[in-house]
């Protein structure tokens, strides 16, 4: 692609405008919220509460285990939850009749 | 939540290669209800465990009177009808009769007004452990077919009823961890869940 000289709004100028200034001024468009928004660097952010402090307390491997086999027991117990049917009343009336035949 | 108090939630009384195997079983249900919800491990045992299958139990269909002898599972707690446990009340077995699956299918295929569709998708259901009402068990060569129990459909006998020193000969299987899981899980759901969206009013006198 070729830089076109006839006129200034021409959008292949507009993009490749943008790609060549995106290096030199680190600023992205938030679609969801319509606004400008600055790469700060993270070693110059204000709030890094979220850090991992010396006594804060770490999961340890151990833990890690019993809460995968929690999810497991989770998983389990909502598939036969969520997939649980009850007969319907002409099966009832089928399994009501025929019952003492099959066994 | 203290993370460590997640382990009361945890079974405390497997080895650690049956305890691995039960929550493998329990991550691929439900594609795995097969031989694998029963285990050889406990055959010579003079224990009846909860959700063994026995031989020639007594069923009677009220208020008929003519009474059949059926193979059944148990859905007595093992504890309860341990005859080492001595109790002032001892506890009767309670059980439910074994149909066959085939006989099943047979008699709603001939007579539900549903379409082919609808009666695949409803034996396989079964299969799956879907049904509230319905326990599935698979066939075991030369001892079961493919079975079913109705979990509203339960008989009780003493339990003298059932001689410990030849239980091995009328013992049918016994479910591994996984298999008795599943049975209780589906149990639970059956007598105790909290949905009835029912009202009682207790405050009224």
């Amino acid at each position: 692609m070729t830089l076109d000289t006839t006129t200034s709004s021409n959008v292949s100028n507009v993009i490749i405008l943008a790609i060549g200034t995106a290096t030199l001024s680190p600023l992205s468009f938030d679609y969801a919220n319509y606004s400008l928004t600055a790469k700060i660097p993270y070693e110059r952010l204000e709030n890094r509460n979220w850090e991992l402090e010396d006594t804060d307390p770490i999961v340890n491997p151990e833990q890690v285990q019993i809460l995968q086999k929690i999810n497991t027991l989770k998983s389990f117990s909502t598939s036969i939850i969520d997939s649980s049917q009850s007969l319907d009343n002409e099966t009832i009336e089928i399994i009501n009749k025929n019952f003492w035949d099959w066994i | 939540m203290d993370i460590d108090k997640l382990k009361l939630y945890l079974p405390k009384y497997l080895s650690s290669e049956s305890e691995s195997e039960l929550f493998k079983q329990l991550k691929d249900f439900p594609n795995n209800i097969d031989q694998r919800i029963y285990t050889p491990y406990l055959k010579g045992s003079p224990i009846i465990y909860q959700g063994d299958g026995i031989k020639d139990l007594l069923v009677i269909q009220l208020p008929q009177t003519k009474v059949k002898k059926v193979n059944s599972v148990i859905l007595s707690n093992t504890c309860d009808i341990d005859q080492g446990n001595k109790r002032n009340f001892p506890s009767k077995i309670i059980y439910s009769p074994l149909i066959t699956f085939s006989k099943y299918r047979e008699s709603l295929t001939k007579s539900s007004s549903k379409n082919p569709t609808q009666l695949n998708a409803h034996f396989d259901a079964i299969r799956k452990q879907q049904i509230t009402q319905i326990f599935f068990l698979p066939q075991i060569d030369g001892k079961i077919e493919d079975s079913i129990i109705f979990l509203d459909r339960i008989q009780n006998i003493s339990n003298d009823y059932v001689n410990r020193d030849t239980l091995s000969d009328v013992r049918l299987f016994t479910l591994s961890d996984y298999g008795i899981y599943l049975f209780l899980f589906k149990i639970s759901i059956h007598f105790t869940r909290i949905q009835d969206k029912v009202d009682r009013k207790s405050n009224l006198k």
